[in-house]
């Protein structure tokens, strides 16, 4: 009873041949090999597995696969531009909110969500946007933190590393 | 104290940027070609002997390539102090939840439906759930065969009868005396419940059995090195044919200081020769692994008239479950039990019990939240019984540098009277109430810090970069950056030009796991000396180059610099990129230490007490709290937390340990709670056993007061445990103060609140 | 991750399609809308349908539109999220919005529906575990045993597993009605008569039909009304307790009150004293205390969900009387208003 289903996750067309019953985390974690997205609960409580789905915050483990035909799927590998981390990326690692990481992924798509919506979010508006993200090891404060902060990360032009000298190879008949 | 370039300063974590994209490997992300997926059939029962087990049906299924019992491993135990527990049930089952076969098969589906058609009959026991009842003469017990179990040391072998698998005694002058010479004696009761580590990251193993027969582990794990010493005496793989690779943990907090799912799937990838992976569901961590100690603290304390703390007599009973992982969580109670105050008359008797219930271990706090929920709670009964403000308690009997703790072991690095002082200072304390329904609440704590075995090794590279071994694992918490800063601070490099190699059983030496605050304070202690082992190496073969005495050289900006005359100097990249070719050998640093302390004075300390932590940890929490009367809520406003944690290395890192800590103390304290009735987990989900979320916490405020610990890196402390431990007093004693209800268990439920205040419903 | 049981899914694009798949797969069929209930209930083996029947794909299911002489419709596959950001119900029924907002997470409530929410399944700790759990213990009534676990002695033949929807709750209370459609055509019902009692089988749909729409009356416009919830953590917890009250203040007096109880039976609770007592009355101080008693008298729950009996009762109670003092509040300054006209 497969079905084939066109999945776009990261602007990248998948066709792939599914069993209905697979959920999008599912797919996501095991034929994709998106594995950013986490598989925790399985029963919508702690939002781990958070996904955009059409721009709108999702949880990947209660979504069918089959029903995302047609929608666009962004999970956290797709929001690094190249070498460019996405501005809430660079908050998350300036403001210290990272501490295991397997909260991180839902929590920062669950923070891009927000500022989609809302580009300037107080950090009462931020914690509410993460409300149903668990997170065992900050305490969240410095997450909220971060994606307050998001915005003006934005704005700031990343200074490079400055360039310590290269190391040369010394002759070894030397 | 030096000005340092590197300690103290903002240093973001290497692995951020890894884990902000998604690109993190965790043991569930880990996907090997040709992977057996394992599932584990679970004993229905709390006790039971094991009358049959039949696995034909299972074997038979296409798919299934192994199907394992106890008889198809060796009869081998394990455990932290006594070896209790095999890979599967022997015999007979002990709790609900427990392994008693397992599969391996091609998929997850076919897997757990080969462990549906096992079949097991059992002939059910009386069990015993409550580690009171479990005392009694009469109880069920648990272990028959306790007193023939292999011992770690021959004194927990002593301590040793009936369901109590660890004994421990303090005794420090005349308990007896100090009552009679005490104005007033307080006696009280109080219970704690069991609660969920809930770290995100299920337990989870990947093993692979390599081209020469090794053994593979990847893993989730705080103690790869235990890891790979338990799996060799379980399996009987020498230690040297096993790899332990840990992943990036997903949280650890004590719970994943333990070996569940390794052995599981090592047994079956050595059967199979095929990569298997087990992941536990998420009801499995509520049901089979482990969860903090729940159990009864019973506590009587002397008081002269004017509040100095004279004699005090504890009884500590741990409910360990089925299996004593950690029994030794109750010694770090026992150690915890009289606060951070002087007492000069004490006696603490502790016990680690067994029951039929899921297994108690080590989590954040690990046995000191419990027995420091019972002590801060009945200081602020003498000081509201004898008129005294709570502070001015405290601050009459805090201990001072110099002291002696209960157990004999000199202190160093005390500050507990500076955060006191500091929090009254932060909060504005004028007395508790602060209005109609509101106040503050004040605990201190003490937790026991560092020590026992690690190494580490400081491989300098040629061009003056290092590379960073050590065994101890980064959870989370940021170990690896510290380490990184430490040896940077060393070596006078930037923490960029560090890299660190963790965990990795091939790569790095030994480290015991990462427990007890001793990450920071031990394994970085370790990765100090192993640094200046390096440094002393690079300034010898400098010194000879540049014609100048050792003793005016110093490294810094990846320099080797005469301190006296600074535009002499070498680069470093060319003392160990030329040097490597000419003279000397390769420059490595490596340390190998254990800061456990000398053992104890036996006429002080009786039982099966392991050896001394090497230094104290300390800190005050004030929780400002308003509760409606009516419903019982207590609602926390704002937690001011004041630390003693010695030098801060990452200040960043420091500030998401505290944070994090009144996290996971908040939830101790008003919603966590493992509910086990029969033997069975009511609520074997974050939806019932209610982590908090964002909205859930608090304002914060947090400090360090100035400290310097001799043993420490720099002069670093611990700071994970001591965050936790002492939010759940803070927060029932500003209950109290706030409307006169005193709760004296855990959680501090509405229900609890309305019962203590006689209301209606109540 | 242990995948969920295998059925067929599809996706019709009118409700008569989804009524002609819903008469065609009977009982062995379950329709989906956002999937934060049915999903979990899968994964712990509380259904393996045969076939999943997904919602989302019908025009004109979604959308909340204000119709003079009607009132307000919300289509079934309305988000929750889009019920608490949607104008027109916070202009209209503010208490809606505020008990939409009350579910869950923003992720639940971004995928969970108005239909999802109103079809509920009811929950209770012996039932909504997994099969292994159950493998430990003797069946409950609404898993196929004999008793209901839950019930005094555990000796009740009856299911009385716990309605817990914030929004059906407020919206019973709302006056709402709402449209069954199936092959057969449609009808329309008072909401409060769509739940049974029964906690194993909740719902009066009869078999074929879909729940397209929720109607909250013209007439409710401009009625005081409220939703509170009690819940131990301020996010992602079911209601212990939740209390929705609607009533009409016209000279300082209380017409046509509705307080309606959720979490603790296996419907929304009327409290049919209620508005008896209140009716055509002053509501002073010692009223809201009758009132508020006599919906705690009213409230009976089990031993099903998380906290203690009393306590929830009490709980009842002092939200009932909370909700009752800012009706209070609310009709003292509309008459205030009045005066100072």
């Amino acid at each position: 009873m497969k079905q084939v289903v066109l999945l776009n996750v990261n602007d990248a067309e998948h066709e792939l041949l599914l069993d209905p019953s697979r959920t999008l985390l599912e797919v996501l974690r095991e034929s994709l090999g998106l594995t950013g997205t986490k598989e925790v609960c399985l029963l919508g409580s702690c939002g781990a597995c958070t996904v955009l789905v059409d721009d709108r915050p999702v949880l990947a483990c209660l979504t069918l696969a089959s029903a995302c035909q047609g929608k666009r799927v962004l999970t956290i590998e797709g929001l690094r531009q190249g070498e460019r981390l996405h501005p809430l990326q660079q908050a998350f690692i300036d403001k210290g909110a990272v501490q295991c990481g397997f909260c991180t992924p839902g929590m920062i798509m669950a923070g891009k969500a927000l500022l989609d919506r809302n580009p300037q979010p107080t950090p009462e508006e931020a914690r509410e946007a993460i409300a149903g993200n668990l997170c065992r090891c900050t305490g969240y404060q410095q997450i909220v933190e971060a994606i307050v902060a998001a915005p003006a990360v934005e704005q700031a032009a990343r200074t490079p590393v400055a360039d310590g000298g290269q190391y040369l190879m010394p002759d070894m008949a030397e | 104290m030096g000005a340092y370039t590197v300690i103290g300063k903002k240093t973001p974590k290497s692995d951020a940027i890894a884990k902000v994209t998604g690109e993190a490997r965790y043991a569930t992300d880990v996907y090997l070609r040709n992977m057996l997926w394992a599932r584990v059939l679970r004993s229905p029962l709390a006790h039971a002997r094991i009358v049959r087990i039949d696995t034909a049906k299972a074997r038979a299924l296409k798919g299934v390539h192994a199907v394992l019992t106890a008889a198809d491993v060796p009869d081998a135990r394990y455990g932290a102090l006594v070896l209790d527990m095999g890979i599967f049930a022997r015999g007979k089952v002990r709790y609900i939840g427990e392994a008693v076969a397992a599969v391996a098969a091609a998929d997850e589906e076919t897997a757990a439906r080969a462990a549906e058609l096992i079949e097991v009959e059992y002939d059910p026991l009386p069990a015993v759930f409550d580690p009171l009842e479990a005392l009694a003469p009469d109880a069920p017990i648990v272990h028959e065969g306790l007193a023939g179990y292999t011992t770690l040391f021959e004194r927990t072998a002593r301590a040793m009868r009936g369901n109590v698998n660890y004994q421990a005694e303090i005794l420090s002058g005349d308990v007896e005396a100090g009552f009679a010479a005490s104005d007033v004696v307080f006696e009280d009761t109080y219970q704690v419940q069991k609660q969920h580590p809930s770290y995100m990251e299920p337990n989870s193993t990947v093993a692979d059995v390599d081209a020469e027969g090794r053994l593979i582990i990847y893993n989730t794990t705080q103690r790869p090195h235990i890891n790979q010493a338990i799996l060799s005496s379980l399996l009987g793989v020498p230690i040297a044919k096993i790899r332990v690779v840990p992943c990036h943990v997903g949280g650890g907090f004590g719970g994943k200081n333990r070996t569940l799912t390794e052995p599981t799937a090592a047994a079956l990838a050595l059967k199979t020769r095929r990569p298997v992976r087990l992941t536990f569901s998420h009801e499995e961590e509520f049901t089979s692994a482990t969860t903090r100690h729940g159990g009864v603290i019973k506590l009587k304390t002397g008081v002269r008239q004017d509040g100095t703390l004279v004699a005090s007599q504890v009884s500590l009973y741990y409910d360990c479950g089925a299996y004593a992982p950690t029994p030794n969580a109750v010694w770090i109670g026992a150690i915890s039990a009289t606060g951070p105050y002087r007492i000069p008359h004490v006696q603490v008797e502790a016990f680690s019990i067994y029951t039929n219930k899921m297994m108690s271990g080590a989590f954040r706090g690990y046995g000191a939240p419990q027995s420091t929920f019972a002590r801060e709670s009945q200081m602020d009964r003498i000081a509201r019984e004898l008129g005294l403000d709570p502070i001015e308690l405290r601050l009459k009997n805090c201990l001072v540098e110099g002291d002696r703790l209960h157990t004999g072991q000199p202190l160093h690095s005390v500050q507990i009277r500076e955060t006191l002082l500091k929090a009254r200072e932060m909060v504005g304390w004028k007395g508790p109430r602060l209005g109609p329904n509101r106040a503050l609440g004040v605990a201190c704590g003490i937790f026991a810090c560092g020590g026992f075995a690690t190494s580490s090794i400081v491989k300098m590279n040629l061009d003056g970069t290092a590379t960073v071994a050590t065994g101890a694992m980064d959870m989370g918490q940021g170990l690896r950056t510290v380490m990184r800063q430490i040896a940077a601070e060393v070596l006078g490099l930037a923490p960029d030009d560090v890299t660190a190699v963790i965990g990795d059983t091939d790569l790095t030496p030994f480290d015991v796991g990462i427990f007890g605050d001793r990450g920071t304070h031990t394994a970085g202690q370790a990765v100090k000396l192993a640094a200046e082992d390096a440094r002393d190496q690079i300034v010898a073969s400098a010194a000879a180059s540049l014609g100048v005495a050792a003793d005016r050289l110093v490294l810094r900006d990846k320099k080797v610099v005469d301190q006296t005359s600074p535009d002499r100097f070498l680069y470093l990249r060319d003392v160990l990129g030329g040097g490597q070719y000419k003279k000397g050998g390769p420059v490595i640093g490596k340390a190998s230490i254990n800061l456990t302390e000398q053992a104890f004075d036996p006429e002080i300390v009786r039982g099966a007490a392991t050896k001394m932590f090497s230094t104290y940890t300390f800190a005050t929490h004030v929780a400002e709290v308003e509760v409606d009367p009516l419903t019982g809520v207590a609602k926390v406003d704002k937690i001011t937390a004041v630390h003693d944690c010695g030098t801060v290395i990452n200040p960043d890192g420091l500030r998401g340990q505290i944070i994090g800590g009144m996290a996971t103390g908040l939830g101790y304290a008003l919603y966590e709670d493992v509910i086990i009735e029969n033997g069975q987990v009511q609520n074997p989900s974050f939806l019932e056993c209610r982590p908090p979320t964002a909205v859930d916490m608090p304002a914060i405020e947090f400090a360090t007061v100035e400290g310097f610990d001799e043993k420490g890196p720099f002069g670093a402390k611990g700071v994970g445990n001591v965050s936790v431990i002492n939010i759940a007093p803070a927060i029932a004693n500003a209950v109290e103060h706030a409307v006169g209800a005193r709760v004296t268990s855990l959680p501090v439920t509405p229900l609890k609140v309305l019962r203590a205040l006689g209301a209606e419903g109540g | 991750m242990q995948p969920l049981p295998k059925f067929e899914y599809r996706e019709p694009e009118s409700v008569a399609e989804a009524a002609r798949l819903l008469a065609e797969f009977g009982s062995r069929a379950k329709l989906i809308g956002g999937g934060t209930d049915l999903v979990p209930s899968m994964r712990q083996g509380l259904f393996a349908p045969a076939c999943v029947i997904s919602l989302q794909r019908i025009a004109g299911l979604r959308g909340i539109a204000w119709e003079e002489g009607a009132g307000l419709r919300i289509g079934a596959l309305t988000t929750l999220r889009e019920v608490e950001a949607s104008t027109e119900a916070r202009a209209r029924f503010p208490f809606l919005a505020a008990a939409a907002r009350e579910v869950g997470s923003p992720q639940l409530r971004e995928m969970g529906t108005v239909g999802g929410n109103l079809c509920l399944d009811t929950r209770c700790r012996y039932y909504n575990q997994s099969e292994d759990w159950q493998d430990c213990v003797e069946a409950c009534v609404k898993r196929g045993g004999e008793f209901c676990k839950a019930s005094p002695n555990g000796r009740a033949r009856k299911c009385f597993a716990v309605f817990s929807a914030d929004l059906a709750t407020a919206l019973v209370a709302a006056g709402a009605r709402v449209t069954l459609q199936s092959a057969g055509g449609a009808r329309t019902i008072d909401l409060a008569d769509y739940y049974t009692g029964d906690g194993a089988s909740p719902h009066a749909a009869k078999p074929g039909e879909v729940l397209t729409e929720v109607l909250v009356p013209g007439r409710m416009q401009g009625v005081f009304g409220t939703y509170l919830k009690y819940r131990v953590r301020q996010a992602i917890d079911y209601p212990i307790a939740g209390v929705a009250l609607t009533l009409r203040a016209r000279d300082g007096r209380v017409h046509d009150a509705r307080m309606i109880v959720g979490g603790v039976a296996s419907r929304p609770l009327v409290v049919k004293a209620v508005p008896e007592l209140l009716e055509g009355r002053v509501l002073d101080e010692p009223l809201v205390e009758s009132a508020a008693r006599l919906a705690r008298k009213a409230a009976t729950p089990l031993a099903n969900t998380a906290g203690d009996r009393a306590h929830r009762r009490q709980m009842v109670y002092e939200f009932a009387r909370r909700a009752l003092a800012q009706a209070a509040a609310h009709a003292a300054v509309a008459t205030g208003e009045k005066g100072a006209r």
